[in-house]
């Protein structure tokens, strides 16, 4: 396969056909990343496609010494934080639409997993959304997208301690705000596993 | 943290402005050590202990009351030490001494509890979070706003037609595209192969191209039966879809060592032939200005042999 930095480079010489590949590439993982950031298909859609948009705008600003992916990832995280910014300022409609999971073992699956399953991910997509932007982002990279905190760290240009401790101050939110919602319905969740 | 530590912060502590991890130390320590309890009860400020009794007579309800005081101003920071650990521990186990330190902690308070058993479940709860896909629209819309709109269909075939080197492909790509609604004729075509002795081609090789282009068609098949019937698709979407995966056949099947490789000479002749274009290939027509300039373009009729004939001559853009 064809390295993202090479594919990068026949992008800039006007090569139409490297350009899609490039988008075919990461398409996937930047439409995931958008989905995380909004919790909206629609919207995430929207957002993705402008990351692109905005990549090819840039391309020529990339300098190819640096990892590609690196750089990437910083241009899809800015625009995803404005939009959530945004989005802040005037909310969505209320309530998170019922979304379609794509590629998860639900044939596996026995009903009541699913159903749970299902009540896990409504409860955290809603609770997502009351988070303020850098808890949010801190859940989306380290927890959604899996990165480790080194790779956080370069991709927002802070101290690994600060990561830490955005990271660990953005569970506790998540954490009372999963707590409230799921008291609101009074489920309980499992034993103490400590 | 030791006694004459605690002794040194205790103004500071009783006053509430020692700040984290600190805060939480002290208040380990006083639960653990009688003496420096004690110390903490005599210089509590007077305010703190308003609802204690003054009376030296009820010394013990004045301990209770106060133990009762000590937990109301030390829970909230405490808590919040508490909280920190939990968070950090959602990554693993947290080390010895501390870990004790959280679970004494929730042995005493319900509310970190709460947050312990949510805190612990997280995992579970980012598992559950949707995985999409992007799909052929997607990607069309996107190359639509930066490279600018897709060519058509017939135009990407027609352009194709154009470049001798690409009839090949172009054909092959009609073939396994018209396959879906034909019924399948490739697949007849592919079972012809096995008569193709003459050709010298091991059986086994035959069997095995056999197989992978039946593999192909229906592929090829299914997946154009999920593209039609679904929103807002234009031929130009189903090209897109099914475009990656024709690519990579037709590069696998182009292979200099593959046995269509080796026919590719071969058809070349009879496609230059067809076009009467023996000779040095063609140059791109849409590439030169001089076709688009139609005194330029009757200029061309002298060099007609560097032009190609027939069907693709009419296409040229006016
Ligand atoms: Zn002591
Ligand atoms: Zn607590």
């Amino acid at each position: 396969m064809q390295p993202d930095e090479q594919l990068v480079g026949r992008c800039r010489d006007g090569e139409a056909r490297a350009w899609e590949r490039l988008v075919r590439r990461h398409q996937d993982r930047i439409l995931n990343l958008a989905y995380q950031f909004t919790g909206n298909r629609e919207e995430s859609r929207d957002l993705a496609q402008e990351i692109f948009v905005h990549l090819y705008r840039k391309l020529d600003q990339y300098d190819s010494r640096r990892p590609f992916r690196t750089w990437f990832n910083s241009l899809a995280r800015n625009l995803c934080i404005d939009h959530y910014r945004r989005r802040r300022q005037a909310p969505p409609v209320v309530g998170t639409p019922v979304e379609e999971i794509i590629g998860l073992r639900s044939s596996i699956e026995s009903p009541a997993r699913r159903v749970e399953r299902r009540d896990r991910r409504e409860t955290l997509m809603r609770a997502m959304d009351s988070l303020g932007e850098v808890s949010r982002e801190a859940i989306v990279l380290k927890e959604l997208q899996g990165h480790n905190l080194d790779e956080i760290a370069a991709m927002l240009g802070v101290p690994i301690g600060t990561v830490k401790s955005r990271l660990f101050r953005a569970r506790i939110e998540l954490g009372r705000a999963i707590l409230k919602l799921r008291q609101a319905v009074s489920i309980p969740e499992g034993d103490l596993g400590l | 943290m030791d006694c004459r530590r605690f002794r040194e912060l205790l103004p500071q502590y009783l006053a509430g402005d020692l700040p984290e991890p600190r805060f939480g130390e002290m208040v380990v320590h006083e639960t653990r050590c009688a003496a420096c309890h004690q110390l903490a009860a005599e210089q509590m400020p007077a305010d703190a202990q308003s609802d204690a009794p003054l009376s030296r007579a009820s010394e013990a309800v004045e301990r209770e009351s106060w133990v009762r005081e000590t937990l109301r101003r030390t829970t909230g920071a405490s808590c919040r030490t508490i909280e920190h650990l939990l968070a950090a521990a959602v990554d693993g186990p947290l080390e010895r001494p501390l870990g004790q330190l959280v679970l004494e902690h929730l042995v005493e308070c319900p509310r970190c509890r709460e947050l312990a058993d949510t805190l612990h479940a997280l995992p579970q709860y980012f598992a559950a979070w949707p995985r999409l896909r992007a799909d052929a629209v997607f990607t069309a819309e996107v190359l639509a706003r930066t490279t600018g709109p897709m060519p058509g269909f017939l135009e990407t075939l027609r352009a194709m037609w154009r470049r001798p080197g690409l009839v090949w492909e172009g054909a092959l790509i009609c073939a396994l595209l018209t396959t879906p609604l034909l019924g399948g004729p490739l697949r007849e075509w592919t079972a012809s192969l096995q008569e193709t002795q003459s050709l010298a081609l091991p059986q086994e090789q035959v069997a095995e191209i056999r197989t992978a282009l039946a593999g192909q068609v229906t592929d090829a098949q299914s997946h154009l039966a999920s593209v039609t019937g679904t929103r807002r698709r234009s031929l130009n979407d189903q090209w897109i879809q099914v475009r990656g995966w024709v690519e990579q056949t037709v590069d696998r099947a182009l292979a200099p060592d593959s046995f269509m490789g080796s026919r590719i000479a071969l058809v070349r002749t009879w496609v230059d032939l067809l076009f009467d274009r023996v000779g040095p290939t063609s140059r791109e027509p849409t590439a030169d200005p001089s076709v688009t300039d139609p005194a330029l373009s009757r200029d061309n009729e002298t060099h007609k042999e560097n032009l190609p004939e027939g069907g693709p001559h009419e296409l040229h853009q006016p």
